[in-house]
């Protein structure tokens, strides 16, 4: 199994008002191709800084700092690192809250056109069905009226729909997810991870997720990174980690999230 | 939805009406044959009341009122219009430049802040005093007195738009940087505008008849708003009250035209 990325000694700080907020704090891991690895902690433990500075979205006053960051393509080869080279061909973001994630004065057709003119993914020929069976996978049913709206005319699972379909238009190999489903209510949550996960398995994709539903992680991942305050406190396969944590803030965690199911 | 298109299509054709009044304004004078040529003195007839050959009455030189104010109108909106347009088309890469976080931006803002502290009429005037009174510099002046206005305006609006999440998800997805701010910034912030460009060229109209009122800018024989409305003032007191109040109800309505095209365009765009 090749590596998909290597992460090692990651720094994320905020400098504000002369006061240094370590937001991440020397953070290392791997994680192997067609791997899904599900990144859980409360609010501001630093899993959103972590995520974002992957794809280089962190601005200023923050500032990043790593020992090595690596992002593989599936020769195993990483060729002058250049966040910029890399977006959208081998790496995918999905961000949190998809309200605001898409440009309201183009259609949902219009947007797909400039990923598609930037990566030259499609022939114009088969670019309209394209877009159509591209919204068909993350369950659309009726993609015509979709792909003919503008952002503000769809609700808030459909627009996340949209922007998970727009994130795999460029066939990535990697997609960063920050928290997908805030802000949409629990059944449309559930629908629309299934319908994400069942995207990410049918495309071989490797797949890092920001979530504090554990209940994701047990379900859908195969790895876990547990943080706090910007550490990593335990990581390891959602499997031994859920079964027999290690770490007493992991277990705290396991222990709350089961009174909640029962 | 029905009632919505109702109000669009009725607001559609309120909105014809200031734009044919200024290109009225702006092309009418290279259509219409005058009665009486515009630029020819005729002291015999000074000072005569509104009538039916001197629609509009004739000033104290025997210049004919109706056609002056006409021609004045393609005059004034050409210095007012195309000032703007310069100003817009240099404040449009400079905003986009100091909506940027860098030393660079603080720097083109500091200027502009400079810029900013003159009192605008009194800058325009002491530029049109200083480099001599043409229409070329009365536009200079408008040109800058405009540029550091537009810049602030986009670099607010940049700002803002830049903040949005559907930029970064532009980001994430590998555009570039100039296709950011050619298809995402710039159309989200043309709305506002267009509407600061029509509501700058209004101003612009009352500035060059305010300089032309005092003397300099469009001067006689060369007709403009502010010069006859000077040259008629004296002669409010007596009783000739036609030689100032045609050009200035035409500045009136010009201005309202254009207020109204900006308020036009805002609302347009907010509705989306």
């Amino acid at each position: 199994m090749s590596t998909a990325i290597k992460v090692s000694g990651l720094n994320v700080r905020y400098k504000v008002d002369n006061k240094v907020i370590n937001a991440v704090n020397n953070v290392s891991f791997s994680l192997d191709r067609k791997k899904i690895l599900g990144i859980i902690g409360e609010t501001g433990s630093g899993k959103s800084s972590l995520i974002r500075s992957l794809n280089g979205l962190i601005k200023e006053p923050g500032i990043v700092e790593f020992k090595d960051l690596q992002i593989l393509d599936s020769q195993g080869i990483n060729n002058d690192f250049k966040f910029e080279k890399l977006r959208g061909k081998n790496v995918g973001f999905i961000p949190q809250n998809p309200f605001g994630s898409l440009n309201p004065i183009y259609k949902i057709s219009k947007q797909f056109e400039f990923v598609n003119k930037r990566h030259k993914i499609y022939e114009i020929s088969e670019f309209n069905f394209q877009v159509l069976r591209a919204l068909k996978e993350v369950g659309i049913n009726d993609p015509e009226r979709v792909a003919n709206s503008y952002s503000f005319e769809l609700s808030g699972g459909m627009a996340q729909r949209v922007v998970i379909a727009l994130a795999n238009f460029s066939n990535p190999e990697i997609i960063f997810a920050d928290e997908p489903t805030t802000g949409l209510d629990v059944t449309v949550e559930r629908q629309l991870l299934d319908k994400f996960f069942e995207l990410v398995d049918s495309n071989n994709l490797t797949l890092i997720i920001v979530t504090h539903d554990l209940g994701i992680v047990a379900q859908y991942c195969d790895e876990t990174i547990v943080m706090l305050n910007g550490e990593i406190v335990e990581k390891g396969s959602v499997m031994n980690v859920f079964k027999n944590p290690q770490n007493e803030y992991t277990q705290k965690l396991i222990k709350a999230s089961n009174e909640e199911i029962s | 939805m029905k009632i919505e298109n109702k109000q669009l299509n009725f607001s559609n054709l309120i909105i014809t009406f200031p734009i044919l009044i200024l290109l009225f304004f702006s092309f009418g004078s290279f259509f219409i044959t005058f009665q009486h040529d515009p630029y020819i003195t005729d002291i015999a007839n000074r000072l005569l009341k509104p009538s039916t050959v001197h629609w509009f009455g004739t000033d104290e030189v025997g210049f004919d009122i109706f056609s002056r104010t006409i021609v004045a109108g393609r005059i004034d909106l050409f210095i007012s219009l195309s000032g703007t347009l310069i100003a817009l088309t240099m404040g449009l890469p400079l905003g986009l430049l100091a909506s940027e976080k860098s030393k660079r931006a603080e720097r083109i803002m500091k200027v502009l802040d400079m810029f900013q502290a003159f009192p605008l009429l009194v800058l325009a005037i002491v530029i049109v005093a200083m480099w001599g009174n043409n229409i070329r510099n009365v536009i200079f002046a408008i040109v800058l007195i405009n540029v550091p206005r537009f810049t602030r305006l986009i670099r607010s609006e940049a700002l803002t738009v830049r903040e949005k999440r559907y930029i970064e998800v532009a980001v994430t997805m590998g555009a570039s940087n100039s296709r950011i701010i050619f298809k995402h910034l710039m159309p989200n912030i043309l709305g506002s505008l267009l509407a600061q460009a029509s509501i700058t060229t209004a101003h612009s109209i009352v500035v060059v008849a305010a300089l032309s009122f005092i003397g300099i800018g469009v001067v006689p024989p060369e007709a403009s708003w502010g010069s006859m409305i000077r040259a008629g003032s004296q002669y409010m007191t007596t009783g000739q009250w036609w030689t100032s109040l045609f050009p200035g109800l035409a500045i009136l309505i010009s201005v309202i035209s254009f207020n109204t095209i900006a308020q036009f365009i805002l609302r347009k765009y907010e509705s989306i």
